[in-house]
């Protein structure tokens, strides 16, 4: 398989497609460290615990009807949960191309921060809910 | 120690609202498959503006979509009536009388 140089992944949010208004993508997979340590050894032990994954999103901001603003702010302040999905490219799902999707809430929101000058962005992060981040390869 | 702790303002999919004494608990938040027309202007589950598109939705995700401007419900084809409008029009209601 060849390595992959990040060009056209998909980034779905609440049905929608904002590939076009995100420039950087992080899938975080992640669980508890649960420490079992005991008198069976010389150093620690552990098991992992509940799953605590996540996606970080950049999004350029864009106040207009029907984007980034309008689409995250009720999200966040209606509490609404909804579904992210995230793969590498615009391809079909495959093992080549697996598609990570969870059901996430937004906690926070930053609408507006930025320097003079500057491209005006947000970075998001969407926890995902009980199941946690799931992958599909078809 | 205690009760579960109970988070009320979750709309998630088959979450039991809390009631009040004496009231049915009322499931607020189950997906439900309708039409929708693309009217923003990002694609919707692959339907770009002017199409429509078949989306299963809990009623809080469908009220963030249509009130972001992404789509509004197909006209037409979601002619909504009294019965359907519940979560679940088969459980029965207060008022539902057996033979009509």
């Amino acid at each position: 398989m060849a390595k992959l140089v990040l060009r056209d992944c998909t980034i779905v949010v609440n049905g929608v497609d904002f590939s076009d208004h995100i420039s950087s993508v992080t899938v975080n997979l992640s669980k508890d460290e649960v420490d079992t340590t005991n008198f069976g050894g010389s150093g620690r032990e552990r098991v992992a615990g509940l799953k605590d994954d996540s996606f970080e999103l950049n999004f350029q901001q864009d106040f207009a009807s029907g984007e980034v603003d309008a689409t995250l702010y009720p999200l966040w302040n209606n509490e609404t949960e909804f579904v992210v999905t995230v793969k590498p490219t615009v391809a079909a799902v495959s093992a080549t191309n697996p598609l990570y999707s969870a059901t996430c809430i937004l906690l926070e929101y930053q609408p507006l921060s930025g320097d003079v000058g500057s491209l005006s962005e947000t970075s998001v992060k969407f926890p995902a809910q009980r199941t946690g981040i799931t992958r599909a390869t078809s | 120690m205690g009760t579960p702790a109970v988070r009320p303002n979750i709309r998630r999919e088959g979450y039991t609202a809390p009631a009040e004494p004496g009231e049915t608990p009322v499931r607020i938040s189950t997906a439900v498959t309708r039409k929708y027309l693309v009217v923003g202007p990002h694609a919707v589950e692959g339907a770009v503006k002017g199409e429509v598109v078949d989306l299963t939705l809990t009623d809080a995700a469908a009220a963030a979509l249509i009130e972001a401007g992404h789509v509004v419900l197909a006209p037409e084809v979601n002619r909504p009536s009294g019965r359907d409008k519940r979560a679940d029009p088969s459980e029965p209601t207060p008022t539902d009388k057996k033979g009509k």
